[in-house]
């Protein structure tokens, strides 16, 4: 699955980290929440182009990173529910590590330049 | 794997996206309970349209999903066109169907590897004769000596044929089942596992003689004991003796020859008696081996070769008379990779059935360019439809893929149609075939090889017949917009190519058809009309004096039955594969060299020639059992080359093989064959004697009742006498020419299948053109152009497509007869009369067919015509 890693891509990779950064931490969500999630927990800063996350939920399913199923929403509608797998936690570790590095190379280069 | 989730993902897209909607759906309402305007939260959704476009993107792959779209609409096209797509498919499987079932045929009697461990390690150690096309045998002593040597290379088993043996449970042996006799090693060597028990090893099989004992196979065992388990170590009647079932074969394995199911195996040296096992003269033993990986197979048949070659030099030349020994030292041991096993049937036809592979391969090309002609056709209806499509902006390539996307499916259903067609064309094929004992019986079942053989073709035939009118659809599209006229150029071309193929298969017919009118024609020396043969066995340790008054009791009850005309017997019987020579010499001593040469022999029973309607040349009939003092009959060849011009009668010859008492020579007849049509009738000599062998029963009326008059005749005679290869003499002289009828047969039906195809396709052409030209007709019409004018120019239109198309087929014909000229008799490869006559043939057919669309472009009405745009 080499080829789904979008190792190049930073403003993707960036959207599927936050994506399963909050299904990890949060469980199962719909695509609605995931949105609020995102905007509430970066109070804004991180505005989400909504119409590329379900797109993004759609791949990244593909991809076996995340599972999906029908279920009912707190109003009781029905929605598309949003779990990670085992394998979208390895891919969580690997994005975290990604954009550790980067982070700290661009504050490096940012102070000693 | 997500590609393939994608995949399946195009196949259920109605529902994904249903489902999309639902989500963004969703989405939008849950904003707008938050507290946004609906216009707002599309906005903020960036296009609900893109969402959804992306998402599904997401979902799929994008080209399989425009193929399966194109698909869905090439089916709802073809739909919508019943008798376009009838004809296509029919023609389609017609033509693949007929190379599925050739190649089906092929494979099973040729190619299909043996249902063992590693078959490409197995060889037959053939036995080459060099006075028949047939392969020899070998004898129990030199099958030992040659295994000897062999073991540096691998192991060499001998089996001993099979027949039909006589078989049962409860001590009688009413029951006819196939049986093959088999050396120790046998099973050992194939890697054949028992499914039950053991099989048969070496300690079954011992030079001093066999065990008795047989191995059942697992259909045999499934069908007769209903695989009862408990089969082993009973007791069962086998030839007339008990056996013990030690086990039973691996499930599909049913011997080395794919036209026979082997039904029991028993030991070699169980099932002969002793001296065929010790005698070097006695050739009865078929060898099959198995060589180690890497053994040069060259070098292994030069050690063979040696071997017996030694022992033949040693042990069986010096017993062999002249003319026979110079021929017999001929013989070579080769070997040959035998991974499909012997295959005997498929060897000897296998010549016919590759030139049948070369005619339903022309014949699909035909059917290939029919319906290429027929989506010419249609395509220049629906050019209109493909210039919008190309002005609305669908591209060249989307539209090619298309229309290639309905040819797959014409050609996958034709395909489809055609597999079910073989396997019933094949078993037809298969009864072509002559009769044999045991019969031919192939397993006949389409295996995965030949459905990727079919699919292949299929997916070959798409191509050939979809690729040019699809680009020559856009390119009319492309170039003049809504107003596309129709240039059927490729069409007549096609056309022609269909005619001149045609032209080459009729030419064939011909051929193959004056073949076998040659051989039927030829003069037998006798007449073999309403003659019927059969031979009489009596179950072993019937008493010899019993026997003999059971055959002279069905031939007097014969004599006195009403519709019988003559009964008699003679041995060998006539046209059975065995015959009898022997050496025949003048008394007055050899006076010549070369006196001693080999003639045919026959022992006639009383009345034979009469029976045979043999003409008498000189001297007297034999009366009625005339056997003392001896006598014989000489034909004209034998009388020629014994006594030049000299009258033989009265003079004195010896068979020196045979007592070498003198026999006077009381009549000499007119020559005549009773082996084999094709070959040049022997020297005879006929002996009159009361040999019995096979019944010669000339009969008046009804075959049926003939055929029950001898049974009853049979049953009557009591001491348990079976009745044996019942026929008439003249099915066994058309089982003889087996090759030649089913040669003829296959090709003059294919002749006219192709000539019928073309045909329809030149039909098809005209018709199309005259009503796509109805305007111009009507004009020219209108400006004084008379009917007969206007049918000259349709006419006229054929006249050049048929020119091109024989000229082409003859002179192809001339350089391609000459690969069939080994299936010819009696005619030139290149025959003008045939020639001829297929291309008058075929130019009368295809004039009569261009005839009623140029009768309907005579008869336009100008004003109807001209109001047709």
């Amino acid at each position: 699955m080499g080829k789904s890693k979008h190792k190049n891509d930073r403003l993707q990779g960036t959207l599927d980290l936050l994506v399963l950064r909050t299904l990890s931490s949060r469980g199962r969500m719909h695509g609605y929440a995931i949105t609020l999630h995102i905007e509430q927990i970066s109070q804004d800063a991180l505005h989400l182009e909504e119409g590329s996350l379900y797109p993004a939920l759609r791949r990244m399913t593909q991809a076996g990173w995340l599972r999906d199923d029908w279920g009912a929403s707190e109003n009781n509608r029905r929605a598309r529910y949003y779990s990670i797998t085992a394998a979208g936690r390895k891919q969580l570790a690997e994005e975290e590590k990604n954009w550790t590095e980067l982070t700290e190379a661009v504050s490096r280069v940012l102070q000693f330049a | 794997m997500s590609w393939i989730n994608r995949f399946i993902a195009v196949f259920r897209s109605t529902r994904l996206d249903a489902e999309l909607n639902e989500e963004l759906q969703f989405h939008l309402d849950s904003r707008s309970r938050d507290g946004m305007s609906p216009a707002e939260a599309r906005r903020a959704l960036g296009g609900y349209d893109r969402a959804i476009e992306a998402s599904r993107d997401a979902d799929r792959i994008r080209w399989v999903e425009s193929a399966s779209r194109d698909l869905r609409y090439a089916l709802r096209t073809l739909r919508a066109n019943p008798l376009f797509t009838l004809t296509a498919v029919f023609s389609l499987a017609l033509g693949i169907g007929g190379n599925a079932a050739v190649f089906t045929l092929l494979r099973i009697s040729l190619w299909k590897p043996l249902p063992v461990r590693h078959p490409e390690q197995i060889v037959q150690l053939v036995r080459k004769t060099a006075e028949s096309d047939s392969d020899g045998s070998y004898s129990y002593v030199v099958f030992r000596q040659i295994r000897d040597a062999a073991r540096r290379f691998g192991d060499v088993a001998a089996t001993a044929g099979f027949g039909l043996r006589r078989f049962g449970t409860d001590g009688t042996s009413s029951e006819r089942i196939i049986g093959e006799a088999v050396s120790g090693n046998y099973f050992s060597l194939l890697a054949v596992d028992p499914v039950l028990g053991r099989l048969i090893g070496p300690e079954d099989d011992r030079a001093t003689g066999g065990n008795a004992v047989v191995v059942l196979s697992y259909r045999f065992w499934s069908r007769r004991f209903q695989a009862d388990p408990s089969v082993i170590g009973r007791a069962v009647w086998y030839r007339e003796s008990p056996y013990t079932v030690i086990g039973v074969a691996s499930k599909g394995f049913a011997g080395v020859e794919a036209e026979t199911e082997v039904d029991v195996w028993g030991p070699i040296s169980a099932e002969v008696p002793k001296e065929w096992l010790v005698g070097p003269h006695y050739n009865w033993l078929r060898l099959l081996g198995r060589v180690r990986p890497g053994v040069n197979l060259a070098a292994m048949q030069g050690v063979l070769d040696s071997v017996f070659r030694m022992h033949m030099a040693r042990d069986v030349l010096p017993r062999v008379l002249e003319p026979h020994r110079s021929a017999v030292a001929k013989h070579r041991l080769v070997v040959r990779r035998a991974s499909s096993g012997i295959a005997t049937t498929g060897r000897r036809y296998r010549e016919p059935l590759l030139v049948l592979f070369g005619v339903v391969a022309l014949v699909l090309l035909i059917s290939c360019a029919n319906v290429a002609n027929l989506i010419l056709a249609r395509h220049a209806a629906r050019a209109r439809e493909f210039a919008v499509r190309m002005a609305l902006g669908a591209g060249r390539m989307r539209i090619t893929m298309q229309l290639l996307a309905e040819s797959l499916l014409l050609a996958a259903t034709g395909a489809a149609v055609g597999v079910v067609v073989a396997i019933p064309a094949c078993r037809l094929l298969v009864s072509l075939l002559p009769q044999s004992t045991p019969p031919v019986a192939y397993q006949l079942q389409p295996d995965a090889v030949v459905f990727a053989f079919t699919a292949t073709l299929a997916a070959v035939t798409a191509v050939l017949f979809g690729v040019a009118p699809a680009l020559g659809a856009t390119k009319i599209a492309w170039t003049s917009g809504t107003r596309a006229t129709w240039r059927p150029r490729l069409g007549r071309v096609l056309v022609a190519g269909q005619l001149s193929v045609s032209v080459l298969l009729l030419i064939g017919a011909g051929l193959f058809l004056g073949t076998l009118r040659n051989i039927q024609a030829v003069d037998l020396g006798f007449h073999p009309r309403r003659l019927t043969t059969f031979n009489v066995s009596f179950p072993k340790g019937t008493p010899q004096v019993r026997a003999r008054q059971s055959f002279v009791a069905i031939r007097e009850s014969l004599e006195r039955a009403p519709g019988i005309e003559g009964v008699t017997y003679s041995w060998p019987g006539l046209f059975t594969s065995g015959g009898w020579s022997t050496p025949v010499e003048r008394e007055d001593g050899p006076a010549a060299p070369g006196n001693q040469e080999e003639v045919g022999a026959l022992s006639v029973g009383p009345n034979f020639f009469a029976i045979a309607g043999m003409e008498l040349l000189q001297g007297r009939y034999p009366t009625e059992r005339e056997t003392n003092p001896p006598v014989a009959l000489i034909n004209e060849k034998l009388s020629h080359h014994l006594f030049g011009a000299e009258s033989p009668v009265g003079h004195r010859i010896r068979l020196p093989q045979n007592q070498s008492e003198l026999r006077e020579i009381i009549g000499v007849v007119r020559d005549a064959n009773h082996y084999d049509v094709r070959g040049t009738s022997w020297k005879m000599v006929y002996l009159p004697g009361d040999r019995e062998g096979s019944f010669l029963v000339r009969s008046g009326g009804d075959q049926a009742q003939t055929f029950t008059t001898i049974r009853d005749a049979v049953a009557a005679a009591g001491a348990s006498a079976q009745i044996e290869k019942l026929g008439t003499v003249d099915d066994l002289i058309l089982g003889t020419l087996g090759r030649e009828r089913l040669v003829a047969a296959l090709s003059t039906i294919f002749g006219v299948l192709a000539t019928l195809l073309a045909v329809i396709g030149l039909y098809g052409v005209l018709a199309y053109s005259v009503s796509r030209r109805t305007a111009e007709m009507g004009i020219r019409m209108a400006l004084g152009a008379q009917p007969s004018h206007v049918r000259r120019l349709v006419l006229g239109e054929t006249a050049t497509m048929l020119a091109a198309g024989i000229g082409t087929g003859l002179v192809v014909a001339g350089a391609a007869t000459r690969l069939v000229s080994t299936l010819l008799y009696g005619i030139k490869p290149i025959d003008a009369s045939v020639f001829a006559g297929a291309a008058a043939i075929l130019g009368a057919t295809a004039v009569l067919a261009a005839y009623l669309p140029a009768r309907r472009a005579s008869r336009i009405d100008p004003m109807v015509a001209l109001r047709h745009e």
